[in-house]
């Protein structure tokens, strides 16, 4: 009897062991007031719990000095549903998201875009895939606190005074700053979103306009193939001569591309696709000035005919190319520069060969190559990432 | 060591705002010598910024094989009162003792036993989170005139299982929770000394217990508890009631 007892126990105790391993904890987080989730899930998918906007910089580009403008999830949350609200337009039919599709890293596949009341634009919608790029800084750096400035014309120095002068612009979205705080004010599911943001329901322009910036700032493509072998080569050597080394991740012909763009192209576009060296250039695509660019809004006449120099990071993905969308594909890109460009007068001086506006001729291989390269500077990830999709139901 | 006079000093100079979702309870070292020898405790308890009550029993139900039972309750907060919090765990064991000779006694425990903390921040804004614990405790335990000494070795398996937490509690409370989910389970070992004095059948008992897991600060685990309980052994009552008869 004593042994069956005691064999019992032991068996008890071994049972209770193993009931106890490999469970792991199951916590449920929450955010909002039950009645305010109540109240945003009728609307929106939100989660739960607070997505993280954070961002932490592929070493290859933090090594530079480079980190990413600080997030604040709440508003970045906040701004997410007001950049995918149509109820920001005219008409309800726009929102910041029907031009920038996430899909398209956040890009158009239309030359010029089409705004409220199907009204078309004059330029061609600038990738957000790479805020992130752009709005990274130094802390004080030779541009300024605030980052690159936006549009192709350069006019806005912040996300803020972008999205400001988007929803305002009458053929994108053509709503007056009180017209934005009536429409925000008049949907229920704000009120909370609000609350949480800025510790009250208040609706006004300035936070309307902060939120969405805390949003597009965080969009950032830093998990390409170039942005693994660049991490994984170059690690913290700032100075590692890229040119000289291949990837190992790379194909031949990407490597090939990588020797052509890091020759060719980077002393616009920047070796690591970190940030643009200029700020803006005339790259030759027509001899006369016909949209004035970044001298329509400085006047001075050296910079007529000039435009932001974008980031190439998910280039392979933001088809049509150019201010005005004029290059449907790559290889009508690359033939521009090959054979096409233009004496324009502000012609970008790594464009010309003395006076002349300088000739590539690149091979059928090379440009096979540079695009190949191109090819390895898209984000898989940031096309699918839920933080940035659309919350509406 | 230092550590913790840093801690103590931390606390004294009210700059307390951590938060903590795990102590050590006393590690009991009953002094069990025979069949029906029983032994309960009340005690005070106090840690890094929190503090609180135990109880305890022990009863010999063989010549061999014991029980116990231990309830913590504790709570802390900090000391601009900003936040508060409580915790408990109940447990029993089933175990074996060994006298050894007239002044030692020793045994071995394997419990089992449940706890929740909750912490109610600035806003009221809530974080609660259950655990279970399983455990196996070794002691000794020397009694000789009006002193009492006893130590314990504990094997804990720590499981946090559900949790419920607001996000609004803000870090850095929110990164030490996700840590423990994220790493959960937790086996760790305890150790405790204590030192009585008295004598039969009413003991005064002062107690220390220390936790062993790195990173324990960064997950909000109490690395130490100590503090001093009232020990009745109840067996020299009924004892003494039937001598009587």
């Amino acid at each position: 009897m004593k042994k069956i007892f005691h064999f019992g126990l032991l068996l008890s105790a071994s049972l209770f062991v193993l009931a106890a391993c490999n469970q792991k904890a199951d916590f449920d987080y929450y955010y909002y007031e039950p009645q305010d989730y109540a109240l945003l899930s009728k609307y929106l998918n939100l989660p739960s719990k607070p997505d993280n906007y954070a961002t932490r910089l592929p070493q290859h580009i933090a090594a530079r000095g480079l980190s990413a403008r600080p997030v604040d999830n709440n508003k970045a949350i906040l701004g997410r549903v007001l950049f995918y609200d149509k109820k920001l337009s005219k008409d309800g039919k726009v929102s910041c998201a029907s031009c920038h599709k996430q899909e398209l890293a956040f890009s158009d596949d239309k030359p010029v875009s089409r705004g409220v009341f199907d009204r078309v634009g004059t330029r061609n919608s600038i990738a957000l895939g790479s805020v992130l790029n752009f709005s990274a800084y130094y802390g004080t750096d030779l541009f300024g606190p605030s980052g690159i400035p936006f549009f192709w014309d350069n006019r806005a120095p912040t996300a803020s005074e972008q999205n400001l002068a988007t929803m305002a612009n009458p053929v994108e979205m053509a709503m007056s700053h009180a017209d934005i705080v009536s429409a925000v004010s008049a949907q229920p599911y704000y009120a909370p979103l609000f609350r949480m943001a800025y510790g009250d329901e208040r609706v006004t322009i300035e936070r309307v306009s902060e939120s969405i910036a805390n949003f597009v700032n965080a969009i950032g493509s830093y998990r390409s193939k170039f942005d693994r072998e660049a991490e994984r080569t170059m690690g913290n050597n700032v100075w590692s001569n890229l040119e000289a080394s291949n990837f190992s991740g790379f194909t031949a012909a990407e490597n090939r591309g990588k020797a052509l763009y890091l020759q060719n192209c980077a002393s616009c576009h920047s070796q690591l696709q970190e940030r643009p060296v200029s700020l803006l250039a005339n790259n030759g695509l027509d001899a006369t000035t016909d949209d004035p660019g970044v001298g329509g809004i400085t006047k001075k006449q050296s910079e007529m005919g000039t435009f932001k120099v974008p980031l190439l990071r998910n280039i392979a993905l933001t088809a049509p190319y150019m201010h005005d969308g004029r290059f449907a594909t790559l290889e009508e890109v690359i033939d521009h520069y090959s054979t096409g460009i233009k004496a324009h007068p502000n012609l970008s001086p790594q464009l010309k060969s003395g006076n002349q506006p300088r000739r590539f001729n690149f091979t059928d291989q090379q440009k096979s190559d540079l695009i190949a390269f191109l090819h390895t500077l898209t984000d898989e990830t940031v096309l699918t990432d839920k933080r940035f999709s659309n919350p509406f139901k | 060591m230092f550590r913790w006079i840093l801690l103590w000093l931390t606390v004294l100079m009210g700059g307390a705002c951590s938060s903590y979702y795990y102590a050590p309870n006393t590690l009991h070292t009953p002094h069990l010598k025979e069949r029906h020898d029983t032994q309960v405790s009340l005690g005070g308890l106090t840690g890094p910024e929190f503090s609180g009550f135990e109880l305890h029993g022990s009863y010999a139900v063989s010549h061999r094989w014991a029980l116990m039972a231990n309830y913590m309750d504790l709570a802390g907060g900090s000391t601009s009162g900003e936040s508060r919090g409580r915790g408990r765990l109940g447990e029993g064991a089933l175990g074996l003792y060994f006298p050894l000779g007239e002044e030692t006694s020793t045994g071995l425990f394997l419990g089992w036993g449940a706890g929740n903390v909750l912490y109610q921040h600035e806003g009221g804004v809530r974080s609660r989170l259950n655990f279970h614990r399983y455990f196996g405790q070794y002691y000794v335990s020397v009694e000789r005139g009006a002193f009492r000494l006893g130590t314990a070795l504990r094997l804990n398996y720590l499981q946090y299982r559900k949790g419920w937490i607001d996000y609004r509690i803000g870090e850095p409370h929110v990164s030490k929770i996700e840590l423990i989910e994220e790493r959960s389970p937790f086996l760790f070992p305890e150790i405790g000394v204590s030192a009585g004095v008295g004598s039969r059948p009413i003991w005064v008992n002062f107690f220390f217990n220390v936790m062993e897991y790195q990173p324990a600060e960064e997950l909000g685990l109490a690395e130490y508890t100590a503090g001093v309980s009232m020990v009745f052994q109840m067996d020299y009552f009924w004892r003494a009631e039937k001598l009587k008869k």
